[in-house]
């Protein structure tokens, strides 16, 4: 009887449980999420030379997903579970708290433990061990971002990827120095790949990251070269006369489009990179530039001025269909787009206005500036898409700086020296 | 009164009276043979002739005289006279017997016909009787037709009652059914009434109640939702047309007791984004003024959409 009862009892509960009330929330703060990144404990005497939390902090907050908690704000330096008091925290304003420890090991090596938790719910969502050394630690750093980045948002951290750019250093008359170089993807421990007298161009990044492309003039005219990352050999590709320009690999590996004026004026060609046949795939008396592959390698994004400025048009490789994407402003070049195909940045030059880094959303068309009217050229887009990277001028010198794909977040990186032009962010390398 | 007046008649009479007297006597010496006179044959039934005499009255004794004293006083004076008396006596006691005889006879013959005429008045009686028997019979006869024709009429008439009593009856039954009828189909349509405004009345409270709920929970939803959206970092990866649903299940004291995903928008920060402001809300304090059997009802178990609108994308 009893049972039967509670049963009821259930069964109606069931029934009441049907007309639940809904509550419908269609505006929120559209703010980065707080995350406090507490200094990691260690024990191990001597100085570490990278502050660990540090670099976590900073990566997450150039995110512009992230905001990290300032260091002044924190009421306690709590390195494992069993020290947090979630309700300090949740004074503090933290969603969400990193803590961790570095213990040092045999020959330079040091452990690293951290915990990613969930301020709110007061719960644990992460915890790994990293081994490291101590000329590794900014690696480890990344790493670890990584993990928190991709356990709160679902997407893979970037942090861990890398930029190429290329220096120019005037040394004197007729004396330049051009580099390319390569560095952590927020500008950090930068080094050079490529020195040339001649002028370096277009870099260019293999889909595997493993070999880059880019144009030299190292041999007086131009031409396009792959180098391999790992044991810098290079290999000149088959030149033409004219112009070789704009190498972009395709999502495959297997080919490439490049751009030659080997037919008169500069048109867009595909080079089948195993069978070494060239295909042309634009024929205009105007000018046809800067092609990039659509992530799915069905269609090459490129920039004419056929229309009689430049604008940003999409080739479909297999029917051979035209589509001008961009119509507003009365320059828009230089387009890279996103992994989901769905934005496209582009340098983008507003009537009566400098040259400003924007993105439109393809499927609405809206379009947004994401930077201040300059000398901004060369958008580079992080693979998870969160960040695009950009030339800018800064005192006359060419920096490089970035902006969150929503405007919200921008950065300058730090220059060494030289003008600073054509970044290129890597695929994810591991 | 005078006299005269009287005379003549009084003559007349003893006239009659001697004249009579002297038939009567010329009766009573000359023929002492009664007439025989034919009887007519009457049709008679046979009668108990003592009961009938026994009707008769005897002759009454005659008087004794009572003159003794009178007559000693009177034999001394008169036994001379005795003797010219005694031939007047016996003249006279003839004349008595005769006169005795005569009376003899004419009682006789008066019994005679006193006999013929009771005889005669018998069988006229007895006619009489008959005719009356008859006629009572018929009497009889005709007062049980009559009777007969009376209880008949009687028994139509009963039955004409009865019928009419009867239709009467039935009338006044299907009277009383048709008003008892009548009676329950108004008494059920009074108590339909009475239910139907009860009910309606019930309804209304109902309706008033629910409206009064329903506008305590409209407030809550939207103190709920102000809180939730002040508390929902919208996160980067948010599109306009995203759509999660947090399913919470709140305290008495309006303390989020669960949350969990109950439609994932797909995207794994935005779903969490959508956790994070119901755990940073924490605790919706005006949830616990409210009713409790309101809040069992309407309020333990909710569901709170994200649907971002107005963003850039």
């Amino acid at each position: 009887m009893r049972q039967l009862l509670t049963m009821i009892c259930l069964l109606l509960l069931t029934v009441g449980a049907r007309a639940e009330l809904v509550v419908e929330v269609t505006q929120g703060v559209e703010a980065p999420t707080p995350v406090a990144v507490v200094p990691f404990g260690w024990n191990g005497g001597q100085a570490l030379p990278e502050d660990v939390a540090e670099i976590i902090g900073q990566d997450l907050s150039r995110s512009g997903f992230f905001k990290s908690l300032p260091r002044t704000s924190m009421l306690s330096f709590p390195t494992r579970q069993s020290e947090v008091f979630f309700r300090d925290w949740r004074v503090t304003g933290a969603d969400y708290l990193l803590v961790g420890r570095m213990l040092p090991g045999e020959g330079g090596r040091v452990s690293i433990e951290f915990e990613l938790h969930n301020v709110l719910k007061e719960q644990r969502v992460l915890g790994q061990r990293v081994e490291s050394d101590l000329t590794h630690l900014r690696d480890a750093a990344h790493y670890i971002a990584d993990q928190v980045f991709e356990a709160l948002t679902g997407l893979k951290g970037a942090f861990s990827t890398r930029i190429v750019y290329v220096t120019a250093e005037q040394l004197g008359n007729q004396n330049a120095r051009y580099r390319l170089q390569l560095a952590d993807w927020d500008g950090a421990r930068p080094r050079t790949i490529l020195e040339s007298r001649e002028p370096i161009m277009s870099p260019a990044w293999s889909r595997d990251g493993r070999k880059l492309a880019y144009v030299s003039f190292e041999s007086g005219r131009p031409a396009i070269y792959v180098q391999y990352l790992s044991t810098g050999k290079r290999e000149r590709i088959q030149s033409f006369p004219g112009l070789n320009g704009a190498p972009a690999w395709s999502p495959d590996g297997n080919s490439m489009a490049l751009v030659l004026s080997k037919d008169g004026n500069p048109e867009i060609y595909v080079l089948d990179l195993v069978s070494r046949q060239l295909q042309r795939i634009t024929r205009h008396y105007s000018i046809d530039t800067e092609p990039t592959w659509s992530p799915d390698g069905k269609s090459i994004i490129f920039t004419s001025d056929r229309g009689g400025q430049p604008q940003i048009y999409k080739l479909d490789l297999g029917n051979r269909n035209l589509e001008r994407l961009t119509y507003e402003g009365n320059y828009n070049a230089r387009g890279r787009l996103t992994q989901d195909g769905r934005f496209l940045a582009m340098v983008h030059r507003p009537q009566g206005a400098d040259f400003t880094i924007a993105v439109q959303d393809l499927k609405t068309g809206r379009l947004d500036i994401l930077t201040q009217a300059g000398l901004e050229e060369s958008p580079s887009i992080a693979p998870n898409g969160s960040i695009i990277i950009y030339a800018s001028q800064e005192g006359g010198r060419g920096v490089l700086a970035a902006v969150s794909l929503d405007g919200q977040v921008r950065f300058r990186m730090p220059n060494r020296g030289g003008d600073v032009r054509e970044p290129a962010w890597s695929p994810y390398l591991n | 009164m005078d006299i005269r007046s009287y005379g003549l008649p009084t003559l007349f009479a003893t006239l009659l009276h001697v004249v009579v007297l002297g038939a009567l006597l010329n009766h009573w010496i000359g023929d002492t043979e009664p007439e025989r006179r034919s009887v007519p044959h009457i049709q008679a039934r046979m009668i108990d002739l003592e009961s009938f005499s026994q009707q008769v009255a005897p002759p009454a004794p005659a008087p004794v005289p009572d003159k003794q004293e009178l007559e000693q006083k009177a034999a001394q004076q008169k036994a001379d006279q005795e003797k010219a008396d005694q031939e007047k006596a016996r003249r006279e006691a003839e004349a008595k017997r005769q006169q005795e005889i005569q009376k003899k006879k004419a009682a006789e013959e008066a019994q005679k016909q006193k006999q013929v005429a009771e005889q005669k008045r018998k069988a006229e009686a007895e006619v009489k009787r008959k005719q009356a028997e008859l006629e009572a019979k018929k009497k009889a006869e005709a007062l049980a037709k009559r009777k007969a024709e009376e209880e008949a009429k009687r028994q139509a008439q009963a039955k004409r009652d009865a019928q009419e009593k009867a239709k009467a009856e039935a009338a006044a039954k299907a009277k009383a059914q048709a008003a008892a009828e009548a009676k329950a189909r108004a008494e059920a349509e009074a108590a339909a009434a009475a239910q139907a405004k009860a009910e309606q009345a019930r309804r209304a409270a109902q309706q008033a109640a629910q409206q009064r709920a329903e506008s305590v929970v409209g407030d809550i939803q939207g103190y709920i939702q102000a809180l939730i959206q002040r508390n929902w970092l919208v996160p980067k990866t948010a599109r306009n047309g995203m759509e999660a649903v947090v399913a919470i299940r709140l305290l008495g004291n309006g303390e989020v007791d669960q949350a969990s995903i109950y439609k994932s928008s797909g995207d794994a920060a935005f779903d969490q984004s959508a956790l994070q402001a119901v755990y940073r809300t924490e605790r919706f304090e005006r949830v616990a003024e409210v009713d409790p059997i309101l809040f069992e009802r309407r309020l333990r178990a909710i569901h709170i959409v994200f649907r971002p609108e107005g963003l850039r994308w």
